[in-house]
């Protein structure tokens, strides 16, 4: 009798639970015209809170920075400088991309806290510091993604006890400096592994990932990372919602290998239902996209450039160029105080006049 | 203890569970705060309100009513056709931005939690392409800003007095004429929703700054519609009809175009076309007609 009483008690518990549990907030409803499942209660905003016209800032550094389950392994991580993305699974961490120096503590909370699996790889999009200033503290949080080299026994090797970062070679070229010279960036920032091949890749928590180079975009050492399986491509600074594409000539960049990168994801990309959904795209600023977003950034690119060209063609000076406001219809949208319209036309301007004066088939 | 005082007990503690579990259904099925109205059921839109923006589309540099800029204007103005034949284009939808999206709602119907048959929101089908929505009435907020934007947007509802007013963000650069003007993906629209018998009056509020000079308003009728159907829709599918154009091709007017065929057809000043908020006014009457005067006789 004693049981059935207490057997009681305990099912009236059970329900009363129950009750509770259905009450408390629950996941969204995933529905195909809103794919994102980020935890809007302690990311979202309040509609009243958001006002018309207003350009999030991308680039400020969250204490908290938002973390969107982008779609299979992949984790997408915001305001911690340029976006990082998260490839997390049994064996372990990647990241694409380290953030700024300044965010790094939260760049590493925020995979810690998603897995206690090791950290192993960290792919570079390029060398810029919004990018890669994490690189050292947060490579010295994991283990070798290699297993280290060599050595026999079956131990790390001489490899040290970090995570081994991948990036193009320019990337190194960039950090590290020939013998008896100043290198830009400490060597615990630099990639250990790096090619020189249009593509290399990667067999990582069952998921196939091809890490592909982007001749002369943004600089010369430009990556995307297509993670096949849980279909997401990571662009880097080849693709930003917030900006105008930013390209360095100094640095081996162009503004047709900002198109010609473009194409390529688009290439990549396959959407679900009108052409939203499906392939979805990190930008190495600004807002998760899909294939959309990225067609509508290629033709604004595409637009502009042609235009300037069209008045080099005709040997137009650059202030007759500005005067002309080839950039109008897109400067609210993608142009920001470090990076105007104008400083964009400008960039292209001698970009294109520096390919028409050059010797054909001497260009880049 | 005696084997009445178990069956006391026993009894105690159900009736008080029974009491915590009746007390929580209950509070799910809470009085509205407010007064509400259902939009839910199958509905028509009344397509003789801007008929021209329904089955034959507008005119290019038709930009008359709409308080666009200068930047809207310009990419209006360079906006080819052609651009919708890119096969990354071909299966794109309507905008939720879109004037009378896609002729309206065909069908609301309420999203119903299934456990505690809590209104989740409203699902909103359209027809074209299906370009469909959800508006959620469940107080949830709006994703952050790294959040995709969509073609629907991000819409949440709320009943104001007996209208039910959806504020939607998070939506694509899109089309609001199907002329190429266009709102940024930081635009907010606000539609009220007033429902009256079999009839629904919409009106859409769209801001954006970063587009036009001052909000953009509209409205259009939805008509009860019984039998309609909103079946699976032409859904799209992408095919080659650009034939030798290499990849990545974009089709647009040259810098400097002036898209005069809507003026120079209906003999309106070209200015009167071109959109702006000072010319959404009575007081605009007085320059038109200055400009009316101006014209060239054959042109009147």
């Amino acid at each position: 009798m004693k049981k059935t009483y207490w057997a009681l008690i305990a099912v009236s518990a059970a329900v009363f639970a129950v009750q509770l549990y259905a009450q408390a907030p629950t996941a969204q409803i995933p529905v195909y015209n809103f794919r994102s499942n980020e935890d809007t209660r302690k990311f979202g905003m309040m509609p009243e809170d958001i006002r018309a016209g207003v350009k999030p800032d991308y680039s400020r550094l969250r204490d908290q920075p938002v973390i969107i389950p982008t779609r299979g392994q992949v984790h997408m991580v915001g305001g911690v400088g340029g976006n990082v993305a998260m490839l997390i699974g049994d064996e372990g961490v990647i990241l694409v991309d380290t953030g700024a120096e300044a965010a790094s503590e939260r760049v590493i909370r925020a995979y810690q806290e998603m897995t206690t699996r090791p950290l192993r790889w960290i792919i570079n999009t390029s060398a810029d510091d919004d990018h890669t200033g994490g690189n050292d503290p947060v490579a010295k949080t994991g283990l070798p993604g290699n297993g280290g080299g060599g050595g026999g026994g079956g131990g790390r090797g001489g490899n040290p006890p970090i995570a081994t970062i991948v990036a193009h070679e320019a990337v190194l070229n960039r950090m590290s400096a020939p013998t008896g010279q100043q290198a830009s960036r400490p060597v615990g920032a630099w990639p250990q592994s790096t090619f020189f091949t249009p593509k290399k890749t990667l067999y990582f928590n069952d998921e196939p990932i091809e890490i592909i180079h982007v001749p002369s975009a943004h600089t010369d050492g430009d990556l995307i990372v297509h993670f096949r399986r849980s279909d997401v491509i990571v662009a880097g600074d080849v693709y930003a919602t917030d900006r105008f594409p930013q390209f360095d000539p100094a640095r081996g960049g162009g503004i047709q290998g900002i198109i010609d990168g473009l194409n390529r994801i688009i290439d990549m990309t396959v959407p679900a239902f009108n052409m939203q959904g499906g392939t979805l795209v990190i930008p190495g600023h600004g807002r998760l996209s899909n294939e959309a977003d990225v067609v509508e950034y290629r033709d604004m690119v595409t637009i502009i450039k042609e235009r300037i060209q069209d008045m080099v063609q005709k040997r137009m000076t650059l202030a007759q160029v500005r005067a002309a406001r080839p950039a109008l219809d897109y400067e609210r949208i993608y142009g920001m105080p470090s990076w105007t319209g104008d400083m964009f036309i400008e960039a292209i301007y001698n970009d294109l006049s520096r390919s028409a004066t050059t010797t054909p088939g001497a260009g880049r | 203890m005696t084997h009445t005082t178990r069956v006391r007990l026993i009894v105690l503690s159900l009736a008080l569970g029974l009491g915590i579990v009746g007390t929580q259904l209950m509070a799910q099925n809470a009085p509205p705060p407010v007064q509400r109205v259902d939009i839910s059921g199958d509905w028509q839109v009344v397509t003789h309100e801007d008929q021209p923006n329904y089955a034959p589309g507008p005119e290019l540099g038709d930009y008359a009513g709409m308080p666009i800029n200068e930047n809207a204007r310009q990419k209006a103005e360079s906006w080819d056709a052609q651009v919708l034949s890119q096969p990354e284009r071909q299966t794109q939808t309507h905008p939720a931005q879109y004037v009378g999206n896609n002729r309206g709602p065909a069908r609301i119907t309420k999203i119903i939690e299934p456990v505690t048959q809590a209104m989740l929101g409203y699902a909103l089908a359209g027809g074209f392409g299906r370009a469909d929505r959800i508006v959620w009435t469940d107080g949830r907020p709006h994703p952050s800003e790294f959040s995709e934007h969509t073609w629907s947007g991000f819409s949440t509802g709320t009943w104001q007095d007996g209208t039910f007013v959806i504020t939607t963000t998070h939506l694509k650069i899109g089309t609001t004429r199907r002329n190429g003007v266009y709102t940024s993906p930081y635009a907010k629209m606000v539609e009220y929703y007033n429902r009256t018998g079999t009839e629904i009056q919409v009106m859409v509020w769209i801001d954006d700054p970063l587009t036009q000079e001052e909000p953009m308003v509209r409205t259009y009728t939805l008509r009860w519609n019984p039998a309609g159907n909103t079946a699976t829709g032409n859904v799209f599918e992408s095919v080659d009809e650009f034939g030798d154009k290499p990849a990545g091709w974009v089709p647009f007017w040259p810098l400097g175009t002036k898209q005069r065929e809507y003026a120079d057809r209906f003999r309106i000043p070209f200015e009167a076309t071109q959109g702006g908020a000072d010319k959404l006014y009575p007081e605009y009457q007085i320059r038109l007609q200055e400009l009316m005067r101006q014209q060239p006789p054959a042109a009147r």
